[in-house]
């Protein structure tokens, strides 16, 4: 049986981000974006490090941008899910939502 | 719109460093985000995480090979520290037995800890000083040669990776001999000499280790490499 990709925490939060922002999705609106919906402060090295992971997984594919001068004349590197990438998503989807149903200890967010 | 120019020091760091140093979105990245007004501990610690995040990624997919050349740099380092120390011996030690047998001590392991005594005469105290210096530069810039030659990883991640495992080390005895002040009143100046003159060396340790490598650190050969 061939073995599934599998995501961690960080790498599902950035493939959302990704999923999120769409077709712009890069280096700094992936942080902020993630920054955006915890409330906490994210490392840029965390996010390249989880991309270049989802890159090798096959789950993500990037392509260079133009470089622009408020860059300090460097590309930008954008990033879009495949569809490798989302049916994973969707997957641990259902398995986080089955995971989640039935527990009485998280109903009406008293945990 | 006025741009912010960000550290040098640590672009610089990041541009040698850095895990994909080809890949300039990177630095590009950094700078966007610190026009938004952030510091520069800020833009450090940003960089500090790119670069060890990405030596520690390096680490785990190459653990056996990582390993074995940062034991073999090591194994490199210790020999040339022991010519070293056998050189000081036969030019200064068998040369001048009973003059410095109380003025100069020697620690072949590492040379950087040698001191000097007051009671040596000021020619053989400042000749025995310069040979360490030049020994020292000399076994630092090897070493750092040897790993801009390395082919079972990239050069760049051993320079780093040996130059982090030196400074840990040093940090390590610092720490261990800012407890002994702590607990012996009667060594505390010596000691404390021997700290300050550690701090003052390490970046130097660093910049020569960076010069001997510079081979691997210069971007285009980067290219070439990966």
């Amino acid at each position: 049986m061939a073995t599934q990709p599998t995501l961690s925490n960080f790498e599902l939060m950035v493939m959302l981000a990704i999923i999120r922002i769409g077709d712009g999705a890069y280096g700094v609106s992936i942080s902020d974006e993630i920054e955006e919906v915890t409330g906490s402060e994210v490392l840029l090295g965390s996010v390249y490090d989880a991309v270049n992971r989802l890159e090798e997984k096959g789950l993500i594919e990037s392509s260079m941008g133009e470089a622009t001068p408020e860059r300090g004349g460097r590309a930008k590197r954008h990033f879009r899910a495949t569809s490798k990438g989302l049916r994973l998503v969707r997957e641990t989807q259902r398995s986080l939502v089955k995971l989640w149903k039935g527990l009485p200890q998280l109903k009406g967010g008293e945990a | 719109m006025t741009l912010r120019h960000t550290p040098k020091a640590a672009t610089w760091f990041l541009d040698r460093f850095g895990p994909n140093t080809e890949d300039e979105s990177v630095v590009g990245d950094l700078f966007e985000r610190y026009q938004r007004g952030h510091g520069s501990i800020w833009y450090w610690r940003q960089v500090l995480s790119i670069v060890f995040v990405g030596l520690y990624r390096e680490i785990l997919q190459n653990k056996r090979s990582f390993i074995t050349e940062l034991a073999k740099t090591w194994c490199v380092w210790g020999v040339l520290q022991f010519a070293a120390g056998m050189i000081l011996m036969v030019r200064y030690v068998l040369l001048h037995p009973n003059e410095l047998l109380f003025g100069i001590r020697v620690y072949g392991f590492p040379l950087l800890t040698l001191q000097s005594g007051a009671e040596s005469t000021h020619a053989t105290k400042w000749g025995f000083l310069l040979l360490t210096l030049a020994l020292n530069v000399l076994t630092l810039f090897l070493v750092g040669r040897y790993c801009a030659r390395s082919s079972l990883i990239h050069p760049r991640s051993l320079l780093l990776a040996f130059i982090t495992t030196y400074v840990v080390w040093d940090a390590g005895w610092m720490a261990t001999a800012l407890l002994m002040i702590a607990q012996d009143p009667q060594i505390q100046i010596n000691l404390a000499l021997a700290i300050i003159r550690d701090l003052v060396a390490l970046p130097l340790i660093a910049a020569v280790i960076c010069l001997g490598g510079r081979r691997a650190l210069s971007p285009v050969t980067q290219l070439k490499r990966v």
